[in-house]
């Protein structure tokens, strides 16, 4: 891929920096931040990138806007799909303290973990979209639009509190008292289109499946699926979706099926893999909610053991079954399965809403391994998955994270490196100049060879290794003609074993052994440094004798001038 | 005799002189490692702006060291620092594999520099500490020092939050410095 020039990065700094968000420090809003966390996309004050740099590469890496030129596609990517917005969204959305003396700590998180990824597997989508033909990404997918999304947020919050969240927790309250079942009704009923698709859902999970025209619906939905802009939070409900709907709950009036559906569609968003936009992850705070209200009926409905028979459906629905557990694992290779499942849930309101992200959790559990980490590995891990990571974490379920967590990262780590070590290898080969920008530069000259296997085997153990123990001392320019390495093979491996473990080699511990006419040889390494500094001691004495003897003279010439 | 007593303690006490410059890719930790040096502790740093000097006492040899910042548009400037420099100290992130061939290439432009011939070249692979850091024969193998043949380079590995490493590598330093000045 083509570098970016100078002026397109300039361009693009230029507005990424006039986003009011990046304008202040991510870490500790200072004004006017000039590093960036290329890691998370973020613009940094010099103070807070020092302290990203001292946690290390693999954590955060930082590049300055100003000072470092050689910016990729890849990484100017990364930074427009971030932002300072987005990301304190993230943070804040996932219990991480934003604004945080404890950025070693903040940085560890799996928050972070989780968001590094998300900005990675974006930056890799828009540059395999955009290439490096577009400047600026659509104003949709770059920071910019961090600002709209979090306002689609708060719409959906006092869009759907009254309507969605209310019930919820007036339903869990008069679980919680564990009331007749008329009264939780009548709560309930505030919000008749709930109440309905309630009822419904209820009809269909008695059953313990979904029915064959639900299953319709939801194969129609999810075909319609693909057709939403993922990115544009438009609550508006989808047409076909209504009259389904209504299907299922024929007592529907047409406003309520207008909300019901609507808040379906919420959810599939949330649910959906999505492209770029961040709308899920926002969707998610809800969900966490909620979850955490569903923990709490669980909980409380566990604990009053007589419970009325009108409840029963529901509580039910909230813990979601044991029997539906089995079915979900089987979830990642059906899709169907995973289509009618979910939706299923969606159809219900917001009970099943609260049901589906306490399924996906356990799934998390289940199968805990093999399947994300190859989605960390491909960088192309689809939101879903990410979805399934939030879940997990509001439940605070602290060990599976521990668990999960460092693994992942290794491996996810380790590919990588392997992947960027087998480049590095590619570039050796074939030592192309590198193209440079700045032509005042000398472009260096490289040395043609690669280090051969044997020698690699060799050094491997070494703590330091030197040039003399390579090639022999470079002022002994006919001896290293003489004694190459590759023509001295069997030897060279013998020596091998002398090198393991040692922390330093030195060529010219090296080649000493490596002929063993050569007069000239120099002692191995540790021997070496000692017997330099022995001879260092030797000289400092010899030159302290010489100094002393010179000064008896002075002094014995300066008696007998001072008398 | 006054005057002769302090040529004495002079000449008895005088320290050698070695203008060493430490340069490497921004975050490579070089100036934590002139700190660490300085000070025997570790400070926050920031990311170097121009350069830090600091002089070293050690094995009675005094080290000036010159601390040059690393981001691109400072890598430049690197050799405008140089002249009379005797041991030129290179510092690479081990953990950073994905820029360990830039590293190669600062490396190679700048020991190409006629001012630099004489320079013994000591090449600290810093951030051992680090999980997946790269071993010292792998940094070697990366940055192709093993095919730097007319040259006398010194690769060490070094942890700059512990200190490890560091003094091992200006102990090489000053035996090749004697071992020169001898010649």
């Amino acid at each position: 891929m083509k570098i970016p020039s100078t002026e397109d990065i300039k361009a693009i700094f230029k507005r990424l920096r006039s986003v009011k968000t990046n304008k202040t420090c991510f870490d500790c809003a200072a004004k006017n931040p000039t590093w960036a966390s290329i890691t998370y996309g973020v613009f940094l004050c010099i103070d807070c990138s020092g302290v990203h740099r001292s946690l290390g590469v693999h954590l955060t890496f930082i590049r300055s806007v100003e000072l470092d030129q050689k910016w990729t596609w890849d990484q100017l990517r990364s930074m427009q799909v971030g932002g300072n917005a987005a990301a304190r969204a993230f943070f804040r959305s996932h219990g991480c303290n934003v604004v945080s003396d404890d950025i070693q700590a903040k940085y560890n998180s799996r928050a972070a973990v989780l968001y590094r990824g998300k900005i990675e597997s974006l930056s890799a989508e828009a540059l395999k979209k955009y290439d490096a033909s577009v400047l600026h990404l659509p104003s949709n997918i770059e920071d910019t639009s961090a600002k709209k999304v979090s306002t689609a947020e708060e719409d959906f919050f006092s869009k759907y509190t009254g309507g969605a969240v209310t019930p919820t927790q007036s339903l869990s309250k008069a679980t919680k008292r564990s009331n007749s079942p008329s009264q939780g009704m009548k709560t309930v009923s505030s919000s008749p289109a709930l109440l309905l698709v309630d009822q419904s859902d209820e009809q269909a999970n008695g059953t313990g499946s979904l029915s064959s025209k639900e299953q319709v619906f939801f194969d129609k939905f999810t075909a319609q699926k693909p057709l939403e802009k993922t990115e544009k939070e438009t609550p508006a409900p989808k047409p076909q979706a209504a009259p389904k709907v209504i299907l299922a709950a024929p007592t529907l009036s047409s406003l309520s099926s207008t909300k019901s559906s609507s808040i379906i569609t919420k959810k599939k968003k949330a649910g959906a893999s999505k492209k770029g936009g961040f709308g899920a992850q926002k969707v998610k705070t809800n969900f966490d909610h909620l979850e955490a209200h569903a923990k709490k009926t669980e909980a409380e409905s566990k604990s009053f053991p007589s419970r009325t028979p009108a409840e029963e459906p529901i509580s039910s629905r909230l813990t979601l079954s044991a029997a539906l557990t089995n079915e979900k694992k089987t979830k990642h290779s059906g899709q169907k399965g995973v289509v009618s499942e979910r939706l299923g849930m969606a159809g219900g309101g917001n009970r099943t809403n609260v049901s589906h992200s306490a399924s996906i959790q356990t799934i998390e559990q289940v199968d805990p391994n093999g399947r994300k980490d190859r989605h960390f590995r491909n960088g192309r891990r689809k939101n879903r998955y990410l979805d399934d990571d939030f879940d997990s974490d509001s439940d605070g379920n602290d060990d599976f994270v521990v668990v999960k967590k460092s693994p992942s990262y290794l491996h996810d780590y380790e590919s990588s490196s392997v992947d960027r070590m087998s480049f590095g290898k590619k570039s050796q080969n074939d030592f192309a100049p590198p193209s440079y920008t700045q032509s005042t530069r000398k472009a260096p000259v490289f040395p043609e060879s690669e280090m051969s296997a044997d020698m690699k085997e060799k050094l491997r153990g070494a703590k330091a290794i030197s040039s003399e123990m390579l090639h022999g001392s470079t002022t002994d320019s006919d001896y290293y003609n003489t004694v190459s390495w590759s023509s001295d093979r069997p030897q060279a491996r013998a020596r091998l074993t002398k090198f393991e473990g040692q922390s330093s080699i030195s060529s010219s511990d090296f080649f000493d052994e490596n002929s063993g006419s050569n007069q000239r040889r120099l002692t191995s390494s540790p021997q070496s440094v000692l017997s330099a500094d022995m001879t260092q001691l030797k000289e400092g004495v010899r030159n302290m004798a010489g100094r002393l003897s010179s000064m008896a003279n002075d002094v014995y010439n300066a008696i007998p001038v001072s008398k | 005799m006054g005057n002769a007593t302090q040529k004495l303690f002079s000449s008895l006490l005088g320290k050698q002189e070695m203008r060493i410059m430490m340069v490497g890719l921004d975050a490579a930790g070089k100036t934590t490692i002139l700190y660490k040096l300085k000070l025997g502790e570790i400070i926050t740093t920031i990311p170097t702006i121009g350069f830090n000097v600091k002089t070293v006492e050690y094995k009675n040899i005094s080290f000036t060291v010159w601390d040059v910042g690393g981001q691109d548009k400072n890598r430049p400037l690197w050799r405008h620092y140089i002249q009379n420099i005797q041991g030129l100290i290179f510092v690479v992130d081990s953990n950073d594999r994905e820029r360990i061939a830039e590293a190669k290439e600062e490396l190679y432009r700048l020991i190409s520099e006629d001012e630099l011939r004489e320079a013994s070249v000591l090449v600290y692979a810093n951030k051992q500490d680090l999980p997946n850091a790269m071993t010292v024969a792998a940094v070697t193998d990366k940055i192709g020092l093993h095919s730097l043949r007319n040259r006398e380079w010194y690769i060490q590995a070094t942890c700059a939050t512990t200190g490890d490493g560091l003094y091992e590598g200006l102990d090489w330093l000053v035996c090749n410095q004697i071992k020169k000045a001898r010649n």
